[in-house]
């Protein structure tokens, strides 16, 4: 199961919220959903499922949603925690999902354990923490055991157990050649969780491409060196075309990843080399740097 | 259509409200059944009494279902406008994109609940005059309304159609409360108020005015108003349902088109 995502857009009145976007959810991978807040992540969702009128088309497997029947073991969609009736209770929240599919009840239970509402099953949800309410979202979504997962922010609410398990599982889910599509503004965890990203911002697309590719491409990526006299040593990796910003009192970062040529240049500038670090940018690094100016609401600091 | 259906009917029969409706559906005709099924004492013209006669059935039964049409009210606008209060119905029309489908089973359970709601009404009326004594209809009284089948037939479709009502203001607005309330403010104070001020202007207007019109669906005559002559019966119940129609029409068009 591929997801094709084909020149979808969106406009509210003279904001257009989501412009020309188009992108392949490929099997087998985690792909994570990059973008400020504003920048059309949500209605990108609701677009793929139909949920939102718009521009563009989604195919599943190379056709519409509404074709493949029944529609929750082709996608498991969980968009908001709080999609729930206060007064139903998790268990019958679950069971009315589970019809569209005839899903058995004894599947119902096993989700719950799954996500650790066993002991809440009968209680109504209208006094559920968020992450509670998280938890019975995403049961809700795997439910038909769909191929393809698409969560907004499901790790909101989480503490840190429930999101080290949330990214164990999307993982595992995603290993058994399913497509998962997770959107999330925790992007240390996305770092950990996806292998590839789709980046959008104020609605268009900045990047689809692998995460390591995408981290790469941050001019964070350098290497920190200390050494005896900085000012030889710059002279010596500019002779070589490498450029380098003096960092600190007797340090240089050099905007080049081969620690070996760098060392080699040291080395023959006769300069004696105490610290050489190769430092890689991080994704919020690359994120940030990819998007500044981007923001769809700036805060005051960043508007300045 | 099948899988949507037994969804809604899952939707239905897991929220509290409507179990507290089907019992309120009960005890409210049934306590009111007993107030008015009272039996009526006969005096003659020098003020003595002369008897006892049974007590109004027409009015035990009929009475009663303008209560239970507000309860089924209830039950109707939930069925969409709490799936927008709380964002299912966008769980809803992920799992069944064609909105069509969707709509067609929530109306059709819709009406199925409030003809259910309509029958357990009349149970609660029915057992309010057989604890009077009177489980049998009274022998026809020429002059004095008696209910028959089609009396009955008539109430149910009135529940249906307030229902229906209340459910497409409830989905055009998307709020449950202006399902509910709507209907009621309209048909009890705006409306009298409009047929007071048209009866002599436009009176033709004052016939055609939706909940003030459905309040009649049991009228056997068609007096009105200063003497104005009022559609009653099978006439009030179809213009009711020509606005039904109409907030349906509407109701449709918008859950077709809007984002959900």
């Amino acid at each position: 199961m591929t997801v094709e995502a084909l020149g979808l857009g969106k406009s509210y009145g003279t904001v257009r919220a989501v412009d020309d976007l188009s992108f392949t959810l490929e099997p087998g991978v985690v792909t994570g959903f990059l973008g400020p807040n504003g920048a059309g992540k949500s209605t990108t969702m609701r677009l793929m499922l139909g949920l939102d009128s718009g521009d563009g088309r989604t195919l599943w497997d190379g056709g519409r949603l509404a074709e493949r029947t029944p529609v929750t073991r082709t996608v498991g969609a969980h968009l908001d925690a709080r999609f729930f009736h206060p007064s139903r209770t998790a268990r019958n929240h679950l069971v009315m999902l589970a019809t569209e599919a005839s899903v058995p009840t004894a599947r119902v239970d096993d989700v719950l354990r799954l996500v650790g509402l066993t002991e809440v099953a009968n209680k109504r949800p209208k006094g559920f923490s968020l992450g509670m309410a998280q938890r019975l979202g995403l049961a809700g979504a795997i439910l038909a055991d769909p191929d393809v997962l698409l969560l907004d922010e499901p790790a909101n609410g989480l503490d840190p157990q429930s999101i080290q398990w949330l990214r164990d599982f999307l993982r595992a889910y995603a290993a058994q050649g399913k497509v998962v599509f997770v959107s999330s503004h925790l992007l240390s965890e996305m770092q950990q969780m996806a292998e590839h990203l789709v980046v959008i911002a104020k609605g268009r697309l900045i990047a689809d491409e692998a995460l390591d590719s995408f981290v790469a491409r941050s001019t964070r990526n350098d290497v920190l060196v200390r050494c005896a006299d900085v000012a030889a040593l710059a002279a010596a990796l500019a002779a070589q075309g490498i450029a380098a910003v003096p960092e600190g009192v007797d340090g240089l970062a050099v905007t080049a990843s081969d620690t070996d040529l760098i060392g080699d240049a040291a080395f023959a500038a006769g300069v004696a080399v105490r610290e050489l670090t190769r430092r890689t940018a991080s994704l919020e690094d690359a994120f940030l740097e990819l998007t500044s100016g981007e923001q769809q609401f700036q805060t005051g600091a960043g508007a300045a | 259509m099948i899988a949507v259906l037994r969804y809604e009917l899952v939707r239905i029969r897991t929220v509290r409200s409507t179990w507290i409706a089907v019992v309120l559906a009960f005890l409210l005709p049934l306590g009111l059944a007993w107030l008015i099924s009272a039996p009526s004492t006969s005096y003659n013209d020098s003020g003595e009494v002369v008897g006892e006669g049974p007590g109004d059935w027409f009015g035990a039964f009929g009475f009663p279902l303008s209560l239970t049409a507000v309860v089924a009210s209830v039950v109707a606008a939930q069925a969409i406008g709490q799936e927008y209060r709380f964002g299912i119905i966008r769980l809803t029309l992920t799992a069944f994109p064609q909105r069509v489908r969707v709509l067609s089973a929530k109306l059709l359970v819709v009406v199925a609940a409030s003809v259910l709601l309509g029958l357990v009404s009349f149970l609660g009326s029915w057992v309010a005059v057989a604890l009077r004594g009177h489980p049998t209809p009274p022998e026809a009284i020429p002059g004095v309304d008696t209910p028959d089948a089609a009396f009955f037939l008539r109430g149910l479709v009135f529940v249906a159609l307030w229902a229906l009502s209340a459910f497409a203001l409830a989905g055009i607005t998307r709020q449950t409360a202006v399902g509910i309330a709507v209907p009621i403010v309209s048909g009890l104070i705006v409306e009298n108020i409009l047929q007071a001020v048209l009866f002599d202007k436009a009176e033709w207007l004052t016939k055609i005015l939706p909940w003030s019109t459905a309040n009649r669906w049991f009228s056997m005559g068609d007096s009105g108003f200063g003497g104005s002559v009022l559609p009653s019966g099978w006439a009030a119940l179809g213009v009711f349902g020509i606005w039904v129609l109409l907030f349906l029409t509407i109701h449709t068009l918008l859950f077709l088109r809007r984002d959900a």
